[in-house]
């Protein structure tokens, strides 16, 4: 999975690709946290994510606590249908800020 | 491959010392070369010079002794020619004065010529033709008186032949050894040494002429004397052997070449070992002009002394003159130049010679020097070659050693140690592949341990799930398997099944998110909430609140559990399930086929507080099927990184033939197994199917 990061105003974008799953979750974890620092307001765009196994899951509710603990926002775009099946599914679309 | 370092370093250190060698041969020939041009240059130099100078200073040598030489002879001559004149000028003076004083006298007999007498001295008479003895016997007796001088006078000079005194009267006494051959008639008169004193009126030498009795050249000295009257009476002479003098002249012949000879004021050779005499006893003269350059012979003639060189009968020659006193003759000393020179050409031939050689020798030394070198460049190739190949042999050895011992480490074996005792980097990184190896050992040590320790957490896993079938032997109501393929380790996913009571049956799905020994403690503890929570006798929703609460607390690392609950009631075949966050369960009716199980999608276990759940009901025939699974299923994965998918599980579901539940299990199976092709499995693999087989009795 490749994560690119661009940072605007106060806004923290992590635009993802590839397959969101036990392998490469820890590293949207170390980028989450990372952001978590530095911006207020955090945009996944996950246009390119086609896959997001239970590990990629607990990943994305960790940063929505954190972020919620700290009076931040996390937000996901462009999830794509079989992704947001996998939301549906376990829940997380009622968690999960997606626009 | 191995000993190529060895082979490597050999090869550059015999190339470099190659390289070297060749260029300090190549410097060496180069320089002996250079020495070698400047030493034969300097030694033909030297040689040529030397031969040069002795030359020279041979030849001058040479002329200075030839001049001498010139006037040593002519001065001997003189000395010889002037001593025959004083004895000629004593014997005039003589006879002058007895003619003078003939008073004084008493007759003495002088005889006519006798052959007893040859070979001795004695004075003889002779008379002319026309003398009367007894006319002149008077005078006779008075000149008689000359004999004793005449006889010693003769002898005193070995090269005067005769010394005797001639009248106008005809009378010839004379003192010599030739008694045998002397005649006695003879007329001094008619002679031409009387003729040419008489003339003259003094001192006078003859022409050379031969001698009268053979014996060889001769000339004569001859002086008039007179009487009181101052009349000629006479002619004093001495008759001169040239022969003694030309000895003199000729003696101690000069070298091959050289020669001497006595020439004339007329620049004619008159006294030489070579001077001959025709018939009439006249010489034959050899004139000098047709011998030497005429300036040469002028000079002579006019009485000069001198040295020359100059071309004579074709030979380069030294031409040393030198005058005589007595007479208008020069000495003269000839000799080849070639002669004189041949020493100093023999010595310049020798130096050049011996320069040669030097250069021979040097040759010869540089030849040895070369082959000294070859030899040397040979040895020092041989050294070379085995120093390269103990360097190398040396240097190679403990990379060997390391390269062998790499591989019997990476055999496995652990215990091995590197034993490189080299002292340089080579010892280092032995160390460092020893300390490496220590570490690895370590390492693997740990990784044995935690591998057991998770194998062994992987059997507590597999041991808590239900895993003895048929679970309930007593049981005909239903038919019910389950497995669960861990992925590698231990894995998040879990199943359960039990009996709340007699005739409530539950059923579990759940995944926990993540893998290892995290995920197994947290499905640990969710497997235990849920079943003691249901066989508490709360409803699926109330247990998943409560389970939910429960894992909530203190769950830092955010783990969560995805999970399917559902209650049969055997007796009326309703099935209350609930839902978080799982993939919907299976039912195939007994007519048709696989179909997800409606279901609202609720949030996961352990994600919030205070969730709450939602209960659905199915009443459940018999004949339908329940299958239950994890996302391990849907997206396995084959080698094109394609998912199995919900669709694939479906179709394959709904293509099975079998009739238990086992058997379903194990056809889904081979069927992922046949769509990974191989492919390793990237989730856990867990299922569990449910088929009701009957009713369960009411209670009678």
């Amino acid at each position: 999975m490749e994560i690119k990061k661009t940072i605007t105003d106060y806004t923290g974008v992590l635009t993802l690709s590839g397959r969101l799953d036990t392998v490469t979750s820890p590293k949207l974890q170390e980028a989450l946290a990372e952001l978590m620092s530095s911006s207020d307001k955090i945009e996944l765009d996950f246009s390119e994510i086609g896959y997001v196994s239970s590990a990629g899951l607990r990943v994305l509710l960790l940063g929505h606590k954190n972020a919620s603990a700290s009076g931040k926002t996390m937000t996901l775009k462009n999830v794509l249908p079989e992704v947001m099946e996998v939301f549906e599914i376990t829940g997380f679309l009622d968690i999960l800020t997606i626009i | 491959m191995k000993g190529s370092i060895y082979k490597k370093i050999r090869k550059q250190m015999l190339f470099g010392s190659f390289v070297a060698a060749a260029v300090v041969c190549l410097a060496a020939v180069i320089i002996i070369s250079i020495l070698r041009g400047s030493i034969i240059g300097a030694s033909e130099e030297l040689g040529t010079s030397a031969a040069v100078d002795s030359k020279t200073a041979l030849e001058i040598q040479m002329e200075e002794s030839l001049f001498q030489l010139a006037g040593i002879k002519s001065y001997l001559i003189d000395e010889k020619l002037s001593a025959a004149a004083n004895l000629v000028s004593i014997t005039a003076h003589n006879a002058q004065y007895i003619v003078s004083e003939p008073e004084a006298y008493l007759p003495r007999t002088v005889l006519f010529p006798n052959a007893a007498n040859a070979g001795r001295s004695v004075a003889q008479l002779r008379l002319a033709q026309n003398a009367d003895y007894a006319d002149l016997e008077a005078e006779i007796g008075l000149l008689g008186n000359m004999s004793a001088l005449l006889v010693s006078g003769e002898r005193s000079l070995d090269y005067v032949r005769s010394l005797y005194i001639g009248t106008e009267s005809g009378i010839c006494i004379s003192a010599d050894v030739d008694s045998d051959q002397d005649s006695v008639i003879f007329d001094p008169r008619a002679r031409s040494w009387y003729i040419d004193a008489k003339a003259a009126g003094e001192m006078i030498w003859t022409d050379v002429f031969a001698d009268n009795f053979g014996r060889g050249l001769g000339i004569t000295c001859a002086m008039p004397f007179y009487g009181e009257d101052g009349s000629l009476r006479g002619v004093a002479g001495a008759g001169m052997q040239l022969g003694i003098l030309a000895e003199i002249v000729v003696e101690a012949k000069l070298g091959e070449t050289g020669y001497a000879f006595i020439a004339n004021e007329y620049g004619e050779i008159i006294i030489s070992d070579t001077v001959t005499v025709d018939g009439d006893g006249n010489i034959i003269s050899q004139n000098l002009s047709g011998v030497f350059p005429d300036e040469t012979a002028a000079r002579m003639m006019n009485g000069a002394a001198g040295i020359e060189r100059a071309p004579v009968e074709g030979r380069e020659c030294f031409i040393a003159y030198a005058p005589l006193k007595t007479l208008p003759w020069s000495l003269v000393v000839i000799m080849s130049v070639d002669e004189v020179v041949a020493p100093a050409i023999e010595s310049e031939e020798r130096i050049i010679a011996m320069t040669g050689g030097t250069v021979t020798g040097i040759d010869r030394m540089i030849f040895i020097a070369l082959l000294v070198f070859a030899a040397a460049l040979i040895l020092a190739q041989a050294g070379n070659s085995v120093l390269a190949r103990r360097l190398s042999s040396g240097l190679a050895r403990p990379v060997i050693q390391l390269s062998e011992g790499a591989g019997i480490i990476g055999a496995g074996d652990l215990e091995y140690r590197f034993d490189v005792k080299t002292g340089d980097e080579l010892e280092t990184l032995s160390d460092a592949f020893n300390a490496m190896i220590s570490n690895i050992k370590t390492i693997t040590a740990e990784k044995e341990r935690i591998g057991a320790e998770l194998n062994v957490a992987t059997q507590i896993q597999a041991s808590m799930l239900p895993c003895i079938f048929p679970p309930f032997p007593g049981r005909k109501e239903f038919d019910i398997y389950a497995s669960m393929l861990p992925a590698k380790e231990v894995g998040g996913d879990f199943y359960d099944f039990f009996l709340i009571n007699e005739s409530k049956l539950a059923v579990v799905m759940a995944d926990v998110s993540g893998k290892g020994v995290p995920a197994a403690l947290f499905m640990v503890i969710a497997k235990t909430l849920i079943k003691n929570n249901a066989q508490s006798g709360k409803s699926p929703k109330e247990v998943f609140q409560t389970v939910n609460d429960m894992l909530c607390e203190n769950n830092d690392a955010c783990m969560f559990v995805t999970a399917f609950m559902g209650y049969i009631d055997l007796r009326s075949g309703k099935l209350t399930y609930v839902n978080a966050g799982h993939d919907p369960a299976l039912l195939k009716k007994a007519d048709g086929e696989f179909k997800p199980l409606p279901s609202k999608p609720s949030l996961i276990l352990a994600g919030f507080e205070n969730v709450r759940y939602k209960e659905e009901e199915m009443i459940l025939s018999p004949g339908d099927t329940l299958y239950l699974y994890t996302d391990g299923v849907t997206e396995a994965m084959n080698n094109d990184c394609e998912l199995f998918s919900t669709r694939r599980l479906l179709d394959a579901l709904n293509r099975s033939k079998v009739s238990t539940a086992k058997e379903l299990l194990v056809h889904i199976k081979n069927e992922i197994d046949l769509f990974a092709d191989g492919a390793e499995q990237a989730d856990d693999i867990t299922m569990l199917a449910l088929k009701i087989t009957e009713r369960m009795e009411s209670i009678k």
